[in-house]
């Protein structure tokens, strides 16, 4: 299967946020892990409205993963794995290394499926743990929040919670693609729902004749996992993002 | 929608594939649709924020201070229910049993409601119903018999909609679905509304309209199909009635006078008129928008009457009509019969819905005639926000001697009531809810969680009331069933199943058969007995009751309006002295010299109405509802993006926040309704402005629906 994307039809998307908010309950999240933003040009009596929704774009080169002191982002593709000198495997095991006296075993079920490391290229992290049945209840343990991670994502995907709900929780968060409900077949929570049948959640592979650029999105170094269906008319060059008005 | 229940908390939510509002409208297409997944709407999703909100009334509460104070103590379920009965025992005996005033929302526990009510002797059983949609409903039965028609949009090669904004105004959570796959198999969308509406940003075309004339485009447009010969001959012919006056009527609506009423170019008309009249199948619809106004249900028979031009109704991608099955109502042997309602219903307003007239009652309660109300109940309506113009809805109300509300959160209803009831979250209650679908099905809404406050949900109160009240009809009846029993034999004699088998169905609901097309060409069965009016066709039953037309040799059921066929004169209108045709009117309050600018408002997905603006989860999504003006204007106005000024109608003022946006016809300004709370919770409080404030009150003269969207106003620093 590869790389999962996120397939955003523009054509489709009304601005409804549902998405959104079905992040949001899934994960019983402070913050919007998804968000619709919205934009408007062109002139009466033709003017053009776009919704754009976007979440963390599981990239390729993930600058999160990279820029975090202490490794707490980790990207479910083997071949990246392999590539980071931080991940140690022993005995079919992996590790973390966050000091060169301090190591930690990632939770196998993160990455790992009948064995086999999981290819599903989704970001995640790799220090927290679901309880429910993947639902809520996450722990985290590592971040020493620096914001690094925000820092350097050229879209600024991870974002602090100014007010988490205990000590446990994370205090700089991202969408991580609902990798539990998606092991299961399932599509994860802002696709499953959305009423416009505008987005989805498939191979990367598949979406080749798919565009990686639309107003208020640009495809970085970082090789973002998600691609665009425009809208069907020409846009106009007045195009500016506004509030949700 | 399934919920998530972790220890007794919900976690979340997930759609529910049994339940085809959030699939689509058709049982044919729900077939092969369901398998990719019933939606939710943002409310749903966020609905959990609601079931926690800490403003949440906490129990039932006595106000101590005066109305508005906000001081309140907790009084205990026993003392409520004594309380309430006290002083509604007292107010009938002192002023008689149709001083109470009773309203509701629409979709829960109304036969319970309907049945306190009538036993209690009060004809003034309401609900919300009249400030939604009833001139839409009274439009459509009056021309095709039917109320509540539904586009088969998915299956449409071409859509057509005259102010409905379905791709935001989600009421049914498949309409973006059934728009949206219709759009990918390329039908095209086109959108009249004085507003960019989401809809009409996904349209193929967006046709800008002064507010309340889309009676005038429709019926300009039925000119040209008529003058061109386009008409679906055949259709017209067998049936119509009534084709003879209009085609004579129509001359009148040239699209030359219309571009000077409605702003719409004539080339525009002429050239939509020409798509509709080439184009198999469509769909054209209208809703809120020309159903807000003052000539409503004109308007809608105008726009209803295009369709059966083109005989496209009742066929797979058309306008189609839908079966429906739901609870039945139990009957009641009343001691007395009711006496007249308070609003006008049946009398002043022939045709009304059964829903009521809130205007009207509201004024009820500020003149004393046709008599004077005492007492209100409001049960999960915001009637103070809710029904056009907010100051006369608190005047009104404080004339009322005692005031019960029952909702989850304080309301501005609620601050002037003497006792509130907190109401349940829909997590916590029954309900059963008829799906808007072309084929009867029905789910059932069960407890999920217990009440967030020890008690009982508000069905169980205002049975306990009834019981308290000793409420009983000729032979007995009254409250002394439990709520499931009670629903149960409703469902029995609804849908032929009960409580508990409902409970067990895939989802707990409840289909039953297949959409079904044409249905007046069917053949009926005539009993014995049954006479036939050789000269009008009409085969009626030993009551007297139609039953179907002649056609041909066979005896078919045809259309459910008095002749049995479409009517594009109405006979029962003239009867009643009311204008027959769809003639159209100019709306009674429009923009003036002093007040130049139409003021509109509409919905928006993230919000249901006024009542989930304290969900801090959709209220974070958009916390302000800024005016549109359109960018010319606002330039010959002096406004600037963001900035704050002063917008007044003769009816009331406040400040408002501008947008500037080339989304929005030049002569009007408009706003997302539902914002400007001054009570509800601390989250709702104080956010954007409320434009009911600006309305004049009025009712719609036919079908008594409250004017929400037609008033003019001037804006200035």
């Amino acid at each position: 299967m590869g790389q999962l994307a996120f397939v955003v039809n523009q054509d489709n998307c009304i601005g409804c946020h549902a998405c959104e908010m079905a992040c949001k309950q899934q994960w019983q999240t402070e913050l919007n892990w998804r968000k619709v933003r919205h934009f408007e040009g062109g002139e009466y009596p033709k003017p053009v409205r776009l919704f754009l929704s976007l979440s963390c774009h599981h990239c390729q080169e993930p600058a999160c993963a990279q820029a975090c002191p202490t490794k707490r982002y980790l990207k479910r593709d083997p071949e990246w794995i392999r590539r980071q000198s931080w991940i140690k495997e022993r005995d079919g095991k992996f590790y973390v290394v966050i000091t060169p006296t301090r190591e930690e075993e990632i939770p196998g079920h993160l990455i790992m499926s009948d064995g086999k490391l999981l290819e599903d290229g989704l970001v995640i992290y790799n220090d927290v743990i679901f309880g429910n049945g993947g639902r809520g209840d996450y722990r985290n343990h590592r971040c020493i929040q620096c914001g690094l991670c925000e820092k350097e994502c050229p879209y600024h995907v991870p974002r602090r919670n100014p007010e988490p709900p205990d000590e446990y929780s994370p205090r700089w968060e991202k969408c991580m693609g609902c990798y539990p409900l998606v092991q299961q077949g399932v599509p994860p929570a802002c696709a499953h729902t959305c009423m416009g049948l505008a987005l989805e959640m498939k191979p990367l592979e598949t979406l080749k004749g798919l565009t990686s650029e639309v107003p208020g999105f640009r495809y970085e170094d970082t090789k973002p996992s998600v691609r665009f269906i425009p809208v069907k008319s020409p846009l106009p060059t007045n195009i500016v993002e506004t509030p949700n008005l | 929608m399934l919920v998530h229940v972790v220890g007794g908390r919900v976690e979340g939510v997930i759609p529910n594939d049994e339940n085809p509002i959030g699939v689509c409208n058709v049982s044919q297409d729900y077939g092969r649709e369901r398998g990719r997944g019933a939606k939710l709407c943002p409310k749903g999703n966020a609905s959990v924020a609601s079931l926690y909100d800490p403003d949440r009334v906490p129990a039932p509460l006595r106000r101590i201070g005066p109305r508005g104070s906000g001081r309140w103590e907790a009084i205990s379920w026993e003392v409520a229910i004594k309380e309430v009965a006290g002083r509604l025992r007292e107010i009938k005996e002192r002023y008689g049993p149709e001083s109470l005033f009773w309203c509701s929302e629409d979709a829960s526990f109304i036969n319970i409601q309907k049945d306190f009510c009538e036993l209690y002797g009060s004809p003034n059983f309401s609900m919300h119903s009249n400030i939604c949609d009833v001139s839409r409903k009274l439009g459509y039965k009056l021309v095709m018999g039917h109320d509540r028609p539904l586009g088969d949009l998915q299956n449409s090669k071409y859509i057509m909609l005259f102010g409905w904004n379905p791709l935001a105004a989600t009421k049914w959570a498949h309409l973006p679905a059934i728009i949206n796959r219709a759009r990918e198999l390329g039908a095209k969308l086109v959108v009249i509304d004085p507003v960019f509406t989401h809809t009409a940003a996904k349209a193929d075309e967006w046709v800008p309209i002064r507010p309340g004339t889309d009676g005038v485009l429709a019926l300009a447009m039925a000119h040209v199909i008529v003058k061109e010969g386009l008409f679906d001959k055949d259709f017209a012919r067998d049936w119509t009635t009534g084709f003879e006056e209009f085609s004579r009527f129509i001359k009148g609506y040239s699209p030359k006078w219309a571009e000077k009423v409605t702003s719409v170019p004539r080339e525009t008309i002429g050239r939509l008129a020409m798509e509709l009249a080439s184009t198999r199948p469509f769909v054209v619809d209208a809703w809120s928008g020309p159903g807000h106004h003052s000539n409503a249900t004109q308007a809608t028979k105008a726009i209803a009457l295009l369709p059966v031009l083109l005989g496209q109704i009742d066929r797979p991608g058309t306008l189609l009509f839908p079966e429906r099955k739901g609870p039945k109502r139990r009957g009641l042997k009343l001691e007395r019969p009711l006496p007249p309602r308070v609003d006008g219903l049946g009398t002043k307003y022939p045709f009304g819905h059964g829903s009521g007239i809130y205007c009207e009652a509201r004024d009820a309660m500020l003149t004393g005639k046709p008599y004077q109300l005492h007492a209100g109940v409001f049960v999960f309506q915001n009637f103070v926000m809710a029904v056009p113009n907010t100051t006369k809805n608190v005047e009104a109300l404080k004339r009322l001697d005692f005031i019960v509300t029952v909702d989850t959160l304080l309301s501005e209803t609620a601050e002037l009531a003497d006792i509130v009831i907190p109401g349940s979250h829909f997590f916590e209650r029954y309900e059963l809810i008829a799906n808007w679908t072309t084929w009867p099905t029905l789910a059932l809404r069960q407890p999920v969680v217990g009440s967030h406050v020890k008690g009982m949900p508000e069905y169980e109160f205002v049975m306990a009331l009834g019981r308290e009240l000793g409420l009983k009809d000729k032979e007995g009846k009254g409250f002394e069933v439990s709520h499931e029993e009670y629903m149960d034999a409703e469902l029995r004699a609804g849908i032929g199943i009960g409580l508990e088998e409902l409970k067990g169905l895939p989802g707990a609901v409840w289909k039953s058969g297949q959409t079904r097309y044409e249905k007046h060409l069917e053949e009926v069965k005539v009993p014995e007995g049954a006479i036939i009016d050789e000269k009008a066709g009409i085969v009626r039953n030993k009551e007297g009751k139609t039953i179907g037309i002649k056609l041909g040799e066979k005896i078919v059921r045809g259309f459910d309006t008095p002749s049995k066929k479409i009517e594009f004169f109405s006979k029962e209108l003239k009867e009643k002295a009311f204008e027959p045709l769809p003639r159209y009117e100019e709306p009674e309050d429009r923009p003036t010299k002093k007040y130049p600018l139409y003021l509109v408002a509409w919905k928006q997905a993230e919000h249901t109405h006024g009542r989930t603006l304290n969900n801090a989860w959709l209220i974070d999504l958009k916390p302000n509802n800024p005016l549109w003006v359109n960018t010319e204007t606002g330039k010959r106005l002096g406004l600037a993006e963001g900035e704050e000024v002063w917008m007044e109608s003769p009816h009331g003022k406040a400040r408002v926040k501008v947008h500037l946006t080339e989304g929005i016809h030049p002569e009007v300004v408009g706003l997302h309704h539902g914002y400007g709370h001054w009570a509800l919770g601390k989250l709702a409080k104080g956010k954007g402005v409320n434009d009911g404030l600006f309305m004049p009150g009025k009712a719609e003269r036919l079908s008594g629906e409250g004017i929400t969207k037609e008033v003019g106003v001037k804006i200035y620093k």
